[in-house]
């Protein structure tokens, strides 16, 4: 066995609850009646096994680890579709707005001097 | 994240950026969402959901 | 406002640098540390060390200052997403998370990074070119210069060009993203093989075996450079959202081919590359140089930005370009941010929210020769050598530097690590690996046994101060190692001139074969017994026992590991390469002595 420090609050009570989705899973289930059993039960079950993996975290922290890995899998992706969404909805059409007003950002055009007068310094306090 | 807000805000004023305002402030609220789902306090909550 | 403490982090070489009334106290990369190169996670343990060599806590700390201003960053950043659309989705949303984390909110970052921070620090920020210019100014021995800045991006200035007078800088003019020199010569680092941020350096050592044949196409179609100095890049050459490259087909077919990989061989096209855009952006150096000259008047000129670290072009800056002295900030790329931000805060204006200190220039600098890092005592480095039961003996400085100088003129290869470490890319004589530059094979030895590393890269002598002209065509001092000169004639020999590519690197060319790179140049590191006591007594040392007053000097790590810190880093390194002898302080060590033949690494290998 490692010997890894001792779980605090925080990190038993995620231990109890990454337990939970395995019953989610069989809650819906039972709902949609895939699984002849009592929705109810694997409701009740939830509270519960969050609950014994807070007080007995030791068993299920590999089980843990993997339910984090998975998680953060997802995260990932779920991050990653709504920024597409954000790109389409916001992004796509302001850029081709302005670039119709004539707007550019990054080419100034041929001219004879590419020097722009420089910022002038602003507060240390801001962020910009 | 709110204090940033009002920092980006206050930069857009200043230099009349007016287009960047929406995109700002979603992304300003995307992250603040992100930021909540994954704070200690509430992700064993969301677990079920993700 | 006493203790400023300046960070540079979140892109590539993160690091601090601490300020104590305005003496810059400590300053370390984090990569040394975390043996992790280019490192930009939060430098945190850059900043330990930085804390602990002015013997301070976290508590201690009057302000933190960012070398950017991340809100304008992420705004440039968004608004070259709205210029690229239609295309860019892809590119947006993998890089927006980054930003939506600890990128945008610094704040944030450098207290969930700091516990222990008071809640009444200052946090503050400087621009990127701001620190740059300050890196650059405010160190140097002079009362007022010039100060241009170039490198790669940071907010949307890509060159900037500022006056410094007493403590005040103030900007004049800048060239905007993506017009920017740093690209363009990442561009093509990236397109000959090498990664991008570190291997810029391999693409101006492999110059001298190529000819320019493709300069006239890079500026017809790559950069157009205006008679004032300006230019201006053709964007449709390059690709800012692919993932490996900057460049995109149009480039490839401009420049004969598809880009290199790393393994691929490197072949006479990759070498003309390298010499055609090494002659490019000298001319757009020179362009920019002789602007700075004319905007402002002044003899001096301070350089800084990652492209300062291109010592080819500032050896011809300081021979041919129109001003009579140089400094340059020998940490200059994105590391010497943070001194930059420090400094900035300490001189600015309180109005601007800094600590309005005036200045008086210090000589020959206030960079303590960029030996800024932590220092292991004699008492330290032996508990750490006995936990790998290293064999070593303990001698007294003046058989240590006889030994040592024996050993050197014998052909072998000596680890020296002394004293504090240096802040900046250069190893220059306290964490270096020295050799004899007299021997011709000493160059293949040290690149292919020693380092690893490829065989055509060149390495640098570090020479006495008082006897450099006599070997190389230099008249300034080049303490850190930054510029480029001729090898003397005095010391040259002929060759047969019909040779090419690499078959060029076996010519002997010189009395110093193992330090005269092909072109009979070298980057020169001068030494006086002020800058570098220790390292002026090996060198005369080995002066009086051969009468050559020249070394090989290169930084003490292999291929893909960052410089070594501390002397288990150094021990560990000494074991797994082909170094003869480690000396850490006062401690000496041979090879063939030592209970080891292999020695687990703790860096990071990284591909470079």
């Amino acid at each position: 066995m490692s010997t890894s420090p001792k779980p605090t609050t925080g990190e038993r009570l995620r231990i109890g609850a990454s337990l939970i989705p395995p019953f989610a899973l069989l809650w819906l289930a039972c709902r949609k009646g895939w699984i002849p059993l009592d929705p109810r039960g694997a409701l009740v079950a939830m509270p519960v096994v969050l609950v014994f993996g807070f007080l007995l975290p030791a068993p299920f922290t590999p089980w843990h680890r993997w339910v984090e890995k998975a998680q953060s899998w997802i995260g990932r992706r779920l991050v990653f579709a709504l920024l597409s969404l954000v790109w389409i909805v916001v992004v796509l059409p302001t850029g081709l707005v302005l670039r119709a007003l004539g707007k550019r950002f990054l080419d100034p055009g041929r001219r004879d001097s590419y020097w722009e007068p420089a910022r002038p310094p602003s507060s240390l306090r801001d962020g910009f | 994240m709110i204090r940033l807000l009002q920092e980006f805000l206050r930069f857009l004023r200043q230099e009349k950026k007016w287009w960047l305002v929406p995109l700002v402030v979603i992304l300003l609220l995307l992250g603040l969402a992100i930021l909540f789902s994954s704070s200690s306090a509430v992700a064993p909550f969301l677990y079920p959901f993700l | 406002m006493r203790r400023i403490l300046g960070i540079s982090a979140f892109y590539h070489d993160s690091a601090a640098a601490l300020l104590v009334d305005g003496r810059i106290v400590a300053a370390s990369q984090e990569e040394r540390f975390s043996r992790r190169k280019n490192d930009a996670r939060f430098p945190k343990r850059a900043i330990a060390a930085c804390l602990a060599e002015a013997g301070i806590g976290v508590g201690d700390i009057d302000a933190v200052v960012f070398h950017e201003k991340p809100i304008l960053k992420f705004s440039r950043t968004l608004e070259t997403f709205l210029a690229l659309a239609p295309h860019g989705m892809k590119a947006f949303a993998r890089t927006l998370p980054s930003w939506l984390g600890e990128k945008l909110d610094v704040r944030k970052a450098v207290a969930s990074g700091l516990p222990g921070l008071r809640p009444d620090v200052a946090h503050l920020f400087t621009g990127h070119h701001e620190a740059h210019a300050a890196s650059a100014f405010l160190p140097s021995p002079f009362e007022r210069a010039a100060i241009l800045t170039v490198d790669g991006v940071g907010e949307w200035a890509t060159t900037v060009i500022a006056r410094g007078d007493g403590a005040r800088i103030e900007p004049l003019e800048e060239l905007r993203f993506p017009h920017s020199l740093g690209l363009l010569y990442s561009a093509f680092t990236a397109y000959c093989g090498f990664r991008v941020n570190s291997g810029e350096y391999k693409l101006m050592g492999l110059a001298p075996y190529g000819e320019p044949v493709f300069a006239d196409r890079i500026r017809e179609h790559v950069i157009e450079l205006r008679p004032d100095g300006s230019f201006r890049l053709d964007l449709s050459c390059f690709d800012f959202l692919a993932d490996d490259y900057l460049t995109n087909d149009r480039f490839h077919r401009l420049f004969g081919g598809p880009p290199r990989t790393p393994e691929a061989s490197l072949d006479q096209r990759h070498m003309d590359l390298a010499r055609s855009i090494q002659s490019v952006t000298e001319e757009a150096l020179f362009g920019l140089v002789r602007r700075a000259h004319e905007r402002t008047g002044e003899r001096n000129l301070c350089l800084a930005g990652g492209v300062a670290l291109n010592c080819v072009a500032n050896g011809r800056l300081l021979r041919e370009g129109p001003f009579e002295r140089l400094w340059i900030q020998p940490a200059a790329g994105d590391a010497g941010g943070a001194l930059g931000a420090a400094l900035a805060a300490w001189h600015a204006t309180t109005e601007r929210g800094g600590a309005g200190a005036p200045r008086s220039a210090i000589q020959p600098d206030a960079m303590s020769s960029a030996l800024l890092g932590p220092a292991w005592s004699d008492e330290e480095a032996a508990a750490a050598l006995q936990v790998h039961q290293a064999r070593f003996e303990r001698l007294d400085d003046a058989t240590l530097l006889e030994r040592t100088a024996t050993a050197l003129d014998s052909g072998k290869v000596v680890g020296w690590v002394q004293g504090r470490m240096e802040f900046g890319p250069r190893a220059l004589g306290n964490r270096s690996i020295l050799g004899d530059p007299r021997s011709p094979a000493m160059q293949s030895v040290m690149n292919l046994k020693v380092k690893f590393r490829e065989s055509f890269r060149p390495f640098a002598p570090v020479v006495l101060a008082e006897r450099a002209h006599e070997y190389f065509d230099l008249d300034a001092a080049s303490p850190y190692m930054l510029l480029v000169a001729q090898v003397a004639e005095s010391q040259q020999r002929p060759v047969n001139p019909t040779a090419t590519g690499l078959a060029r690197l076996k010519q002997l060319r010189s009395t110093l074969p193992a330090v005269t790179h092909v072109d009979g140049s070298a980057r020169i590191q001068t030494v006086t017994a002020d800058s570098n006591p220790r390292l002026h007594a090996l060198l005369s040392a080995f002066e009086s026992r051969t009468g050559c007053p020249v070394l090989i000097n290169t930084s003490f790590n292999v291929r893909g590991e960052p410089v070594v810190a501390s002397p288990d880093d150094a021990y560990r390194c000494f074991i797994n390469s082909g170094i003869d002898i480690l000396v850490v302080g006062n401690l000496w060590m041979e090879r063939s002595e030592q209970p080891h033949t292999s020695l687990p690494g703790t860096f990071e290998a990284l591909p470079d």
